[in-house]
């Protein structure tokens, strides 16, 4: 997520199948990032001591090496760096370890992009406070700290999902973000996939009627069947 | 029965029997030997006295008699057995006895001579009495030298059984075994050692193969997860667009499925789960908080009385654990009724209304048991549930009256 004003947010994707590689890539670089790739531990090795990144996302089991060692070669240089590691294996020792090493987030395959997006704007927003912290769309004003809605610089009252799904679909925007990742990212795994996802819509519609009041935009877009688009005014 | 038992009882069982036979043969052995000395005796006393009577004169000894008898009887030689009263005594006393016809110039005699012996009943007894005292010796010093050298010798495989019940393939350090000189018992523990050893390097294979297997289908669903969110951007129509969530939706529940089990793998390794100390009345309160919503879009009553309950346990299973009976109750509680989750000084309870179970109640718990009414479910969120309670050696329970499932976890 990027803001106008904001600098160009710089990432290293340490990942060794190409074609997820290039995926996460493009995705990213879609939202506004500066990303560079490297697909091997030497790689990684060599471009995390050549340039400083503001966040890097690294996949645990890589050709030549571990992710985890890499973090702790550059654990003393990359400090203000966010480091989300990502792993097949949902294995609490290597979260345990990640997060000694100085790992900030731990991201399971396979995920949602939506999921992606989220995890490293909540991350990057963490780690370096370059101005991130207020998300402006026309009237809209999202404070990430204060974690509000103002419209016309009124505050909306919102409820935490209602916030937390907000946050998520303007992350994501220009995006479909499917019901189910929202669903993942509201309740883990805790939602019941067999209502149909009822209570996402039901607190998609609050939301929209909470900003209908004050503002004339049509901000959420529904693909029927499959999700939902912020749409940026 | 204990080694040392059998090996005593044995031991004592041959003993006895050895000291009864040679009781026996000694007996016999001796009695024969009286018998024939006592003979020789008294057939030497008897030659003397025809000896003399052939000279004429009759002599006349105590236990002695010569008389004479009618002349058709046929000359013999007995021996006998007989008993005489002990008039200073004033008892019957034993007496051995021979008994001759014997024609003394012309006429004959009939010379009977006897001799004390002690009685035969004496005899056993003496006999028994002996080797009862060295019997009961023998057994006594045979029993105190067993148990204590068996002390000494079996101390080290008492040792290195507890070493064994204690073990597990998933510990990290290799089993610690007492050593011991008896070669057996060494033999035993080098024995041990590798097969320990062996379990330990099979379980971590065992453990990596799963891990790696795991690992193998998330990356390919990976890939396909993120492909169909490409295709999802491409701007295609709303029948591609649900084609693709339900491609998506597929792939998350396989990989569910798939986490589940592995979870399930670690819980059966006993795979260490860190503990530390756990508020559970704040993690329910937390975790209701979140899922209430869910709960409320369904229009059911989620009712939650907390007493504070503190327990060593590892924050992401108890989470788990809570996660999955709650989904449990969401999935299956009808719309419009009621959930009531208790939580009291030992146990969490979960009362959902419902109908009865479509299987028996024993299956509850299994793999893959699912409802009708609830299809996308992995059929593996109470089979997590049994095994981290198994885990912590906590008690869950299902009952169902009065249309309610109850499901409680007593933590200890």
């Amino acid at each position: 997520m990027q803001s106008g004003e904001a600098p160009i947010m710089k990432l290293l994707i340490i990942e060794d199948e190409e074609m997820l590689l290039n995926e996460i890539k493009q995705s990213l670089t879609e939202s506004g990032y500066r990303c560079e790739t490297a697909s091997n531990f030497s790689e990684g090795f060599e471009r995390l001591g050549q340039f400083h990144y503001n966040a890097v996302i690294v996949d645990i089991t890589i050709p030549g090496g571990s992710g985890l060692s890499l973090i702790k070669n550059f654990k003393n240089r990359i400090g203000e760096t966010a480091i989300l590691i990502i792993s097949a294996k949902d294995s609490i020792r290597d979260k345990i370890t990640g997060f000694g090493l100085g790992a900030d987030d731990y991201i399971t395959k396979p995920f949602h992009m939506e999921e992606l997006h989220a995890r490293i704007f909540a991350l990057l927003r963490r780690k370096s406070f370059d101005g991130a912290n207020i998300l402006t769309f026309g009237e809209l004003t999202v404070d990430v700290v204060e974690r509000s809605l103002r419209i016309h610089k009124i505050k909306i009252t919102l409820t935490k999902k209602e916030y937390d799904l907000l946050l998520y679909l303007v992350i994501n925007k220009n995006r479909v973000v499917s019901y189910e990742s929202i669903a993942e990212h509201l309740w883990g795994d805790g939602y019941d996939p067999s209502e149909n996802y009822a209570t996402v819509h039901v607190h998609t519609n609050n939301l929209r009627k909470k900003i209908s009041e004050h503002s004339k935009t049509e901000y959420i877009k529904t693909f029927h069947g499959s999700g939902y688009k912020w749409l940026n005014a | 029965m204990k080694l040392l038992q059998k090996t005593i009882r044995d031991y004592l069982r041959a003993s006895f029997s050895i000291l009864a036979i040679t009781a026996a043969a000694l007996f016999i052995f001796l009695r024969y030997e009286i018998v024939e000395e006592m003979n020789e005796q008294l057939e030497l006393e008897v030659s003397l006295i025809i000896k003399y009577a052939k000279s004429g004169q009759f002599a006349k000894a105590p236990l002695m008699e010569i008389k004479k008898v009618k002349p058709d009887l046929k000359p013999v030689k007995i021996f006998g057995d007989s008993t005489i009263y002990d008039f200073l005594q004033g008892k019957y006393e034993d007496y051995h006895y021979i008994r001759v016809i014997e024609n003394l110039n012309g006429d004959l005699f009939q010379i009977t001579a006897m001799t004390s012996y002690i009685g035969w009943r004496q005899f056993y007894l003496s006999i028994a009495v002996v080797f009862s005292v060295v019997g009961l010796l023998l057994t006594l010093s045979g029993v105190a030298i067993t148990l204590r050298s068996s002390k000494q010798i079996w101390s080290p495989f008492y040792q290195n059984l507890d070493a064994i019940r204690g073990f597990s393939a998933n510990s990290s350090h290799n089993i610690n075994l007492s050593k011991s000189n008896i070669y057996e018992f060494s033999e035993l523990s080098k024995t041990l050692d590798e097969l320990t050893e062996r379990c330990r390097r099979e379980y971590i294979t065992l453990q990596q193969f799963t891990e790696s297997a795991s690992h193998e289908i998330q990356t390919p669903l990976s890939i396909i997860h993120a492909k169909l969110d490409r295709i999802s951007r491409l701007g295609v129509n709303d029948e591609v667009q649900k084609l693709v969530v339900e491609a998506k939706q597929g792939t998350k529940r396989l990989s569910k499925i798939n986490k589940r089990l592995l979870l399930l793998v670690k819980l059966d390794n006993k795979a260490g789960f860190e503990k530390t100390t756990l508020f559970l009345h704040e993690i329910v309160k937390t975790n209701i908080d979140n899922m209430r919503d869910l709960f409320e879009n369904k229009s059911i009553a989620l009712t939650l009385t907390t007493q504070p309950l503190i327990a060593e346990a590892n924050k992401f299973l108890f989470e788990t654990m809570l996660i999955n009976l709650l989904s449990n109750a969401l999935s299956y509680t009808p719309r419009g009724k009621g959930v009531a989750v208790i939580l009291n000084y030992n146990s969490l309870t979960i009362v959902n209304d419902g109908v009865p179970l479509e299987f028996p109640e024993g299956n509850l718990f299994n793999r893959f048991v699912k409802g009708s009414t609830n299809n996308s479910s992995s059929g593996l969120g109470l089979a997590i549930v049994l095994q981290i309670c198994k885990n912590y050696d906590w008690l869950v329970t299902h009952e169902f009256t009065q249309n309610r499932h109850i499901f409680r976890v007593k933590i200890n």
